[in-house]
C-alpha cells in the first residue's frame, strides 16, 4: 500500500516538474509556441551582445570638499543622465564607482556623436586672483606664458553645480551678445561672499578650462545675477547657454576608457553563443545516454529542466546577460552533470554488489553526497571571492557560474532521482544493459 | 579492474617534469603577452565593406597620426585589427577618417583603456590571486584533514600546492608561445579562467584523495602502492567523465564563439585536460611515493 502511494507521488511530481519546465521554456522562448496570453518579457542583454558603448569618465574632485564629493558626484551623473537623454539613447544605464562615471548606452547610437554629445557638457567656473597675480602681471608685461596664466587665477567654490538658469541676450548697453547666468539660493550666497572679498579685483569666467572673461568687481552684488562677456557671436552665446541650462558640470571629467561594440558583433556573439551553447548541451547529453544509458538520459531531462528553469530565472529577474556570463552558463552545463557522474559511477559499483535497484540509487546519492557538496563549495567559494573582488566580466561569470551551481544541485540530485524512481519495481528495473 | 598506476610512476615523472621545465623556460624567455587591460592601450576592430586594402596601404595611411608601435592583423574576409598605445577620442576618429579614404568601412569595435584603469586593473587582479592562494591554502587543510592518521596534512598540502602549480603553470606556458607567435594576449578573462582551474584540480584531487582513504580504511593492512591503485583505479572513469562533460561546451564555446572567450576557454581546456592528468597520474602517486620513503627511511634508522 505504502509503495503504492509513495510511487503515485512520484508520477505526480514528475508531472508538475515537466509541466513547469513546459511554462519555462514558453517564457525563455515564446517565440516557437506562440501561446495567446503568456506573459511577455524580453532577456536583458549586455552591451556586448547587443552592441552599445562603454565610457568610462574620471571627475576631478580635487577642488572639492571631502563631505561634498558625494553630492559633487551625484550632481554629475544627473546632469549625464540628462545630457544622454537629449540624444535619445535607449534605456542609459548611469552610475557612480567612486570618482568615476560609468556610461552605457546599449543599442544603435553612433559613438563618435554620443561622446561628442556628453562631451559638449559645460565645465563652468569662478576663479579669483591668485597670491601671484600681480607678480605675473608686473614681471613680464608683454606675453605671459601658458603656464603662467593658468597661474593666474585660482579656483573657487563658485562652479556650473550652483548655476540655475542661463540666457542668451544682448547686452543693454553695449549690445554686445552675452550670456546672463542665474544662480540658485546657495549659488547666490557664494557669489556675494565672493564678489564682497574681491571688490576691485578680478572674478575670470573659465568655460572647459578655458578663461571667457575677467572682469573687475566694481562692487558686491547680490540677488544671483551674474553675466558672462566674451567675444562671442550670438550663436556662440546661444549654444553656450543651451549647454549651460541643459546641464552645467559640477567638476571638470575626463574620459579615460571607452569600449564600443558594434550592433552587428553583438548580434554575431549571441547567436554564435545559442549555437555554441546547444551543441554543448548536445554532446553531452549524447555521451551520457552512450556512458550511462536509461540514467544518462534522466540526467539528460534534468539538464533541459536545469536549462530553462535558469534561463527564466534570468528573464525573471532581468539579469544582464553578457558574453562572460554565458560562458558561464555554458561551463555550468557540463559542472550541473558532474552530481550525475558522480552518483552514477557509485551506483555502478553497488550494482556489481548484487544490491536491489532501489537500494543502489540511495546508495549512490548518499555516497556521492559529499564529494558532489565539497566540489561545488570549492567552485561556489571560488565565484564569492571573484565576485567581490571583480571587474564587470569577472562579476558577470562569477555570478552565473554560482548560481547555476545552486539550481544544477537540486536538478542533477533530485530531480535524476526522482525521474529513476519511476522504473523502481518495473520490468525494465532487471534489464542490466540500461543501468 | 585494478591498472598498476604506481609502477610506472617514472614515466609521468619523466613527463611532468619535461612539460613543466619547458612552460617555465617559454614564460621565463617569451614572456606573457598581456593585453591592453593590463596595460592599457586601443583595439579597433573594422570591416571594409567592399575589399580589404592592403596591411601596407594602412599602414602609410595611420604613419601621420604617430601612433608609435601599431600591430595591424587582418581578421575574417574584410575585417582588420589595430592595436595601438591609449589614443584618445580625437585621434580615434582620423584613423577612421584616414582608413576610410582607403574604402567605405564600418567601426565594429573599438576600445581604450587609460592607464589609470590598467593599473587599477592590474592591482585588482593581483589581489585576486593573492586572496584566491590564501584560501587555498586553507581550503587544503581544512580538506585533507580526514587523511591525516594516515599521511601529515603538510605533506597533502605540499603535494596538492604542487599539483596546482603544475595545472596553472603548464597553460600559462602555452599561452606564452602562443602569445609570442599568434600574438595571443593574457587578458583577464585568462585570469579568471586559471583561477576557475584551480577549483576544478582541487575538486579531482579531492576526490582521489577521498577514495584512497576510504580503501585504507576498508583494508587497513593492504600495501600502499596497492591501495593507491586500486583508488585510482576506481575513480578513474569519474575522473575522466566529469572532465569531459566539462570539455563539451568548452570546445564549443572555442570553436564557435568569437574571438572574446576564444583564450578564455581554450585555458580552461588546458587547464581542465592537464588537471585531470595530474589528479590521476600525481597527485596520489607523488603522495604515497613520498610516504613510502620516508616510512623506509625511518625503518633504517
Amino acid at each position: 500500500m505504502d509503495e503504492i502511494y509513495s510511487k503515485k507521488k512520484i508520477y505526480l511530481f514528475n508531472l508538475a516538474i515537466i509541466s513547469l519546465t513546459f511554462l519555462a521554456f514558453n517564457f525563455c522562448f515564446p517565440q516557437f509556441l506562440n501561446l495567446p496570453k503568456f506573459p511577455r518579457k524580453d532577456f536583458k542583454l549586455g552591451l556586448d551582445l547587443q552592441g552599445g558603448i562603454h565610457l568610462v569618465y574620471q571627475a576631478d574632485l580635487s577642488q572639492i570638499d571631502e563631505k561634498e564629493k558625494k553630492s559633487v558626484m551625484e550632481g554629475l551623473k544627473d546632469i549625464l543622465e540628462r545630457r544622454v537623454n537629449l540624444f535619445g539613447a535607449r534605456e542609459p544605464l548611469i552610475q557612480v564607482q567612486g570618482e568615476r562615471i560609468i556610461v552605457e548606452l546599449p543599442g544603435v547610437i553612433d559613438p563618435a556623436r554620443a561622446i561628442e554629445e556628453i562631451g559638449k557638457t559645460p565645465y563652468l567656473e569662478f576663479r579669483e586672483e591668485s597670491e601671484e597675480f600681480r607678480t605675473i602681471l608686473e614681471k613680464e608685461q608683454k606675453e605671459i606664458s601658458e603656464s603662467e596664466l593658468s597661474k593666474l587665477f585660482k579656483p573657487t567654490p563658485l562652479t556650473g553645480r550652483y548655476l540655475k538658469r542661463a540666457e542668451a541676450v544682448l547686452d543693454p548697453m553695449t549690445s554686445e551678445p552675452t550670456v546672463s547666468l542665474e544662480f540658485n539660493e546657495a549659488g547666490a550666497k557664494i557669489f556675494e561672499d565672493l564678489t564682497q572679498k574681491n571688490v576691485g579685483k578680478r572674478l575670470a569666467i573659465f568655460i572647459d578650462q578655458k578663461m571667457i572673461s575677467a572682469p573687475v568687481v566694481r562692487e558686491k552684488i547680490s540677488g544671483g545675477k551674474a553675466q558672462i562677456t566674451g567675444r562671442f557671436t550670438i550663436e556662440e552665446a546661444r549654444e553656450l547657454a543651451r549647454n549651460l541650462n541643459a546641464g552645467a558640470l559640477p567638476a571638470p571629467i575626463e574620459l579615460i576608457s571607452q569600449k564600443n561594440v558594434g550592433p552587428t558583433l553583438g548580434k554575431i556573439s549571441l547567436e554564435k553563443s545559442i549555437k555554441a551553447g546547444v551543441i554543448g548541451f548536445l554532446a553531452i547529453s549524447i555521451f551520457m545516454i552512450i556512458f550511462y544509458r536509461l540514467p544518462g538520459l534522466a540526467a539528460s531531462l534534468a539538464l533541459i529542466v536545469y536549462l530553462f528553469f535558469t534561463l527564466s530565472l534570468f528573464k525573471l529577474f532581468s539579469f544582464t546577460l553578457t558574453l562572460s556570463g554565458i560562458a558561464g552558463f555554458l561551463l555550468s552545463l557540463g559542472m550541473a552533470v558532474d552530481a550525475n557522474v558522480l552518483i552514477f559511477s557509485r551506483m555502478r559499483e553497488e550494482l556489481r554488489e548484487g544490491k536491489k535497484f532501489k537500494e543502489t540509487l540511495e546508495e549512490g546519492v548518499k555516497r556521492a553526497w559529499p564529494a558532489i557538496r565539497d566540489g561545488n563549495l570549492t567552485t561556489i567559494l571560488a565565484c564569492l571571492i571573484l565576485f567581490f573582488i571583480g571587474t564587470s566580466f569577472v562579476r558577470g561569470f562569477s555570478m552565473i557560474l554560482s548560481l547555476g551551481i545552486l539550481i544544477s544541485m537540486f536538478t542533477a540530485i533530485f530531480l535524476t532521482t526522482n525521474f529513476l524512481k519511476v522504473f523502481v519495481g518495473t520490468r525494465l528495473e532487471k534489464i542490466k544493459i540500461l543501468w | 579492474m585494478v591498472i598498476p598506476f604506481f609502477k610506472y610512476r617514472k614515466f609521468y615523472y619523466v613527463f611532468s617534469s619535461i612539460l613543466l621545465f619547458s612552460a617555465i623556460l617559454s614564460l621565463l624567455v617569451l614572456k606573457l603577452n598581456f593585453g591592453i587591460e593590463f596595460k592599457g592601450g586601443s583595439i579597433l576592430e573594422l570591416e571594409y565593406l567592399e575589399k580589404r586594402p592592403e596591411v601596407k596601404e594602412i599602414e602609410g595611411k595611420l604613419s601621420a597620426l604617430n601612433l608609435g608601435e601599431t600591430i595591424i592583423q587582418p581578421t575574417g574576409d574584410k575585417g582588420v585589427i589595430l592595436r595601438t598605445k591609449e589614443v584618445n577620442e580625437e585621434t580615434h576618429q582620423k584613423i577612421l577618417e584616414n582608413l576610410r579614404s582607403l574604402g567605405e568601412l564600418k567601426e565594429v569595435q573599438f576600445e581604450s583603456i587609460g592607464p589609470t584603469i590598467s593599473k587599477e586593473l592590474k592591482e585588482k587582479s593581483i589581489l585576486i590571486v593573492t586572496f584566491s592562494i590564501f584560501v587555498i591554502v586553507f581550503y587544503i587543510a581544512f580538506a585533507f584533514k580526514n587523511l591525516s592518521p594516515i599521511v601529515p596534512v603538510w605533506k597533502c598540502g605540499v603535494v596538492v600546492l604542487f599539483c596546482l602549480f603544475h595545472d596553472v603553470v603548464l597553460p600559462l606556458g602555452f599561452l606564452a608561445l602562443l602569445g609570442k607567435f599568434l600574438g595571443v594576449q593574457f587578458s583577464i578573462p585568462v585570469v579568471i579562467a586559471l583561477l576557475t582551474i584551480v577549483g576544478y584540480s582541487i575538486n579531482n584531487v579531492v576526490v582521489v584523495y577521498d577514495r584512497f582513504r576510504e580503501t585504507l580504511q576498508k583494508f587497513p593492512t593492504k600495501p600502499l602502492p596497492q591501495a593507491i591503485d586500486q583508488s585510482i583505479s576506481q575513480t578513474l572513469t569519474r575522473q575522466i567523465n566529469t572532465s569531459l562533460t566539462t570539455l563539451f561546451p568548452l570546445f564549443s564555446i572555442f570553436f564557435l564563439v568569437g574571438e572574446d572567450l576564444k583564450y578564455f576557454s581554450l585555458t580552461l581546456i588546458l587547464g581542465i585536460l592537464f588537471g585531470t592528468y595530474s589528479s590521476i597520474f600525481l597527485a596520489l602517486i607523488i603522495l604515497g611515493n613520498w610516504q613510502t620513503i620516508s616510512k623506509r627511511e625511518k625503518t633504517k634508522k
